[in-house]
């Protein structure tokens, strides 16, 4: 009695449910995104957040729907997800991706298997690991592998023709799809004129038959999705590694330029190289050791700076650059002056070394590492070779000092002659440096490790050849 | 694919109430479903926002909105959580309109991005609001009340941008526009052409007058009219607004005012050593201090070199003195009285700012009309920054710089050593020019005072999703070696 009274008042709202119309265009679901991954406490968290990070990479490329085994057994009623690949095909699904994360030490690993169900996608049969030791950067660098794989069209499929010019296509708002005008691939028009969420109404140049693809310019671009998660990946590093862990709290960007402007020069007066050294330790580093050839050349300048002249002078000229005497001839005067004008950039170069040496030790990057380009391009047009200590690059700091400095000091030697072109020169290096330090990538390990791409560096596989009975192996590389 | 029907019975049970109430119901029917995070901070957030976000649209009255606990409990018995399942669910359960949304964990905050799809016409389950934003701020460290201020904020923002986007067919039938809304006004009526199945477009018929629902030319029976909300979007941002500026700024009262006025010239004197050290360095504002090294140090040079060469020191040797020197010394006094002024404004007022956008307290001196009406007056640009808008503030600060100079220049009178008789002669101002100058000033200062007046404190607790990239570019294609510079902006 109970259950025919409960049928009675459901009966009218399921003839209303029957009726309505269902606009989500049957749930086209074309990746299926199966975890694999051992769900302990660690990993848990990492392996969903990844998981769905999977799944965006899809979204955002806007080509392939994607859909996580769970959602894709409700909704199919497959029973387990060991199932899956036996009844993919009967419900469109063109490509299966495995995942599974997981710790080896400090080290965080996500394995990503794709296995393509069809040739509608470019994905090849592949494992691809990616690492890092910060776990928030796994979920990115899985999604960039995803994205890296997607074609540069959007292919979709005839569902229905409609006459000789209308058809349904399979692809619809989702797939970012508006109501205009596109140019097929085939340099043919294609007329959105009604779009759905997933499917869309179209007008088509050509006869086309149910079943027949569409290649259409894909309407999203991957190489600003594929910047913005190297910037997402740069932003975490720089968070997760930045200078205040060693300051527990205080400000790395205020030490750093208080280090800079008058720790570091009262240490270099008091011990020329090894004063550079002992001012990184105002910005945290503690049981550190200096790196000596930086210490020696440090100091070896500064004793250059400081006696050049006077030996130049066979120890007859005043040791004082401000004092003329009449031993001192004019060059020598410019020269004396150069030289000890410049003793405050020997000793911040011999700090950058020094700094430079201590972050990448001890696996940290330096302050306001967020604007990494424009900071290593404001410290090059102040400090010669500046921007490339920045970032790591010490060699090629030491370069463009060097001889940012010595043609300094023949152009104030030299009064006459080709000054003008070794001032030219010296501007032209200049230049050089300032667009080096803008676009050189750091040298700094932990950095470059985070920011790196898969670590499987050759892949060796088989996979179909369209629709041909042909198959084909294939050797690449990845960097 | 659908949903197994066991699992849409399910579902039938509970939604059999909603379904009933279908004819009562004549607004659109708003679920706010699923906006979710991953870690707790997230999800704390999204609970958050989406608390806001039911009490908001809830008391805008123009959305029927379903009881948020039992549509999130269903959303949550429903066994699919991809955007095609909940689509078909909310269709089911004729929602109008369903919003699902995710909170994002990043270095610097949370990114917060919350979808508006719409099921019925015109929509059909397409996607019509996307709002997307960055909150710099570790929620777990702010306390719950400004917490929940800052959720409140991000929810506010969110439903202004859906009723800005959203539109509601009304049909008209005797021509006379059914429905819940009493409309007056002109509007463009549709009427509905099926192209295939449920593939349907609105074709435009013209444009009808609407009075009381009463539509004053006769239009075709069940022809559509479109109407949207976005005065309510404008109310919502206008109160939301409004009651930040409550919340964080204490109240203005003339006292400060005067103080600041009393303050200028110390102020502007000051300005060269105190606003870099005590300004930006203090509060670790780097970009205010490349910006200030940037704009305002040529300026201040210009300022040095007007009070070194001052006529007094020329005439001491007999020196001519040019117009420029003459103009410069003018320059130098007007930087040391008035003219460092808006880097003063900037360096405290960004301080202030960033404390009330989080809702850190209630900061003093802002929200003052009579302030920023007296800074857009005597500073260049002082207002502006006053208002936490730098990128105006220069531009004023520039262009006002720039015009005094003109008008210094034009009004020094230069003075050459006369050798013979023993004293300088005086020579005549550019009058003309002078006068230019002075009008195309007072021009800027008017201009700069409406639009200072006019601009809302830069307050919100939220930034544009957006970064301009410029890199070199290499490209190899099958056709050509494409060498040049990229230029990307990321919304």
């Amino acid at each position: 009695m109970r259950n025919a009274f409960l049928i009675i008042c459901l009966l009218p709202v399921y003839v209303m449910l029957c009726m309505k119309t269902v606009y989500a265009d049957d749930m086209p679901v074309d990746v299926v995104i199966i975890n694999t991954s051992i769900q302990t406490p660690m990993i848990q968290a990492l392996s969903s957040i990844t998981q769905n990070a999977v799944k965006e990479a899809f979204e955002e490329c806007k080509q392939l729907v994607p859909a996580d085994a769970e959602s894709f057994i409700s909704m199919t009623g497959v029973q387990a997800p060991g199932d899956i690949i036996g009844k993919a095909h009967l419900y469109g699904i063109s490509l299966l991706v495995y995942m599974r994360v997981f710790l080896v030490g400090p080290v965080y690993y996500c394995e990503l298997s794709f296995k393509p169900l069809d040739d509608k996608v470019a994905f090849k049969e592949e494992t691809v690991t990616v690492q890092g030791t910060i776990a928030r950067n796994i979920p990115l660098k899985a999604k960039r592998e995803i994205i890296k794989r997607h074609q540069d069209v959007l292919q979709c499929t005839i569902k229905t023709k409609i006459d000789a010019r209308t058809y349904v296509v399979n692809a619809g708002q989702w797939h970012g799809l508006a109501e205009k005008t596109y140019i097929l691939v085939n340099g043919k028009q294609c007329t959105v004129h009604v779009v759905r969420r997933y499917t869309a109404l179209v007008q088509l140049d050509g006869d086309y038959t149910s079943g027949d693809m569409l290649a259409l310019n894909s309407t999203v671009c991957k190489k600003d999705l594929l910047e913005a998660i190297t910037a997402k990946i740069h932003e975490n590093v720089v968070f997760e590694r930045s200078g205040k862990e060693l300051l527990k709290g205080d400000s790395d960007s205020k030490r750093a330029i208080e280090a800079c402007c008058v720790v570091n020069p009262f240490g270099n007066i008091l011990l020329p190289g090894y004063g550079a050294f002992l001012a990184t330790h105002y910005l945290g580093f503690t049981h550190t050791e200096p790196r000596w050839e930086g210490v020696y050349t440090g100091a070896a300048v500064v004793m250059m700076q400081l006696g050049l002249v006077p030996a130049l002078g066979k120890g007859q000229v005043n040791f004082f650059p401000w004092i003329q005497d009449r031993d001192k001839t004019d060059a020598q005067y410019r020269l004396h002056v150069y030289l000890w004008a410049t003793l405050p950039v020997t000793y911040t170069v011999a700090f950058f070394d020094q700094l430079a040496y201590a972050y990448e030790r001890h696996r940290y990057l330096p302050p306001f590492f967020a604007d990494k380009d424009v900071m290593a391009v404001l410290v090059s047009a102040i400090v010669p070779g500046g921007g490339l200590f920045y970032k790591g690059n010490r060699l090629w700091g030491y370069g463009y000092w060097l001889s940012e400095f010595t043609l300094g000091g023949v152009v104030a030697y030299k009064q006459a002659g080709n000054r003008n072109i070794l001032l030219g020169i010296l501007a032209g290096i200049k230049v050089v440096e300032l667009f080096h330090a803008w676009l050189a990538t750091p040298a700094y390990m932990v950095y470059s490790y985070e920011l790196s791409h898969n670590t499987t560096p050759i892949n060796v596989g088989m996979s179909s050849f369209g629709n041909e009975l042909c198959f084909y192996t294939y050797f690449s590389k990845n960097y | 694919m659908t949903i197994p029907k066991k699992h849409t019975i399910a579902s039938i049970i509970v939604l059999y109430v909603v379904l009933f109430s279908f004819s009562v119901y004549a607004k659109p029917k708003a679920g706010f479903g699923i906006i979710r995070g991953y870690s707790s901070d997230e999800n704390y957030l999204a609970t958050l926002i989406r608390g806001h976000c039911v009490n908001i649209a809830t008391s805008l009255g123009i959305f029927d909105i379903i009881n948020p606990d039992n549509l999130l409990q269903q959303l949550q018995r429903l066994p699919c959580n991809e955007e095609q399942c909940i689509l078909q669910f909310a269709s089911q359960a004729d929602l109008q309109i369903i919003v699902m949304g995710t909170v994002e964990r990043s270095a610097q905050g949370y990114v917060v991005a919350i979808n508006a799809y719409g099921l019925g016409m015109p929509y059909y389950g397409k996607q019509f609001c996307n709002y997307n934003t960055k909150v710099a701020v570790n929620i777990l460290d702010r306390a719950d009340r400004e917490a929940s201020y800052i959720a409140e904020e991000i929810a506010s923002q969110f439903i202004a941008k859906l009723c800005e986007q959203y539109t509601v067919p009304l049909t008209v039938k005797n021509n006379t526009v059914a429905g819940d809304y009493i409309i007056s006004g002109t509007y463009t009526f549709y009427t509905l052409q099926t192209v295939y199945d449920n593939y349907t477009v609105l074709i435009p018929g013209g444009r009808v007058e609407v009075f009381n629902n009463t539509v004053a030319t006769t239009v075709p029976d069940d022809s559509i009219i479109l109407i949207n909300f976005k005065k309510e979007a404008d109310s919502i941002k206008n109160f939301y607004y409004g009651r930040k500026k409550e919340i964080v700024f204490k109240k203005s009262q003339v006292e400060d005012s005067c103080i600041l006025m009393a303050f200028t010239v110390p102020a502007s004197a000051s300005m060269p050593l105190v606003v870099p050290l005590f300004g930006y360095y203090t509060s670790e504002d780097y970009g205010g201090l490349l910006l200030w090294a940037g704009n305002v140090v040529p300026y201040i040079g210009l300022e040095i070199w007007g009070f070194v060469n001052r006529p007094s020191e020329l005439k001491k040797h007999h020196n001519d003195i040019s117009r420029n020197q003459m103009a410069s010394y003018y320059f130098a006094w007007y930087m040391l009285l008035a003219g460092g002024m808006p880097s003063f404004v900037d360096a405290f007022s960004h301080q202030y700012l960033q404390q009330a956008r989080l809702y850190q307290g209630q900061v003093p001196t802002m929200g003052s009309s009579t302030t920023e009406i007296y800074l857009a007056l005597i500073g260049a640009g002082s207002g502006m920054f006053y208002k936490g808008n730098r990128l105006w503030g220069y531009v004023y600060f520039h262009l006002t710089n720039i015009c005094v100079y003109g008008l210094l220049y034009n009004y020094a009178k230069p003075q050459s050593w006369d050798e013979q008789n023993k004293r300088y002669t005086t020579g005549a101002s550019h009058a003309k020019a002078m006068y230019a100058f002075a009008g195309l000033l007072s021009l800027i200062k008017i201009v700069e005072i409406v639009h200072t007046v006019s601009v809302p404190y830069a307050l919100s607790v939220t930034s544009e999703m957006s970064s301009i990239d410029v890199s070199p570019d290499f490209r190899i294609n099958p056709y050509e070696k494409v060498i040049g510079i990229s230029c990307a902006m990321h919304f």
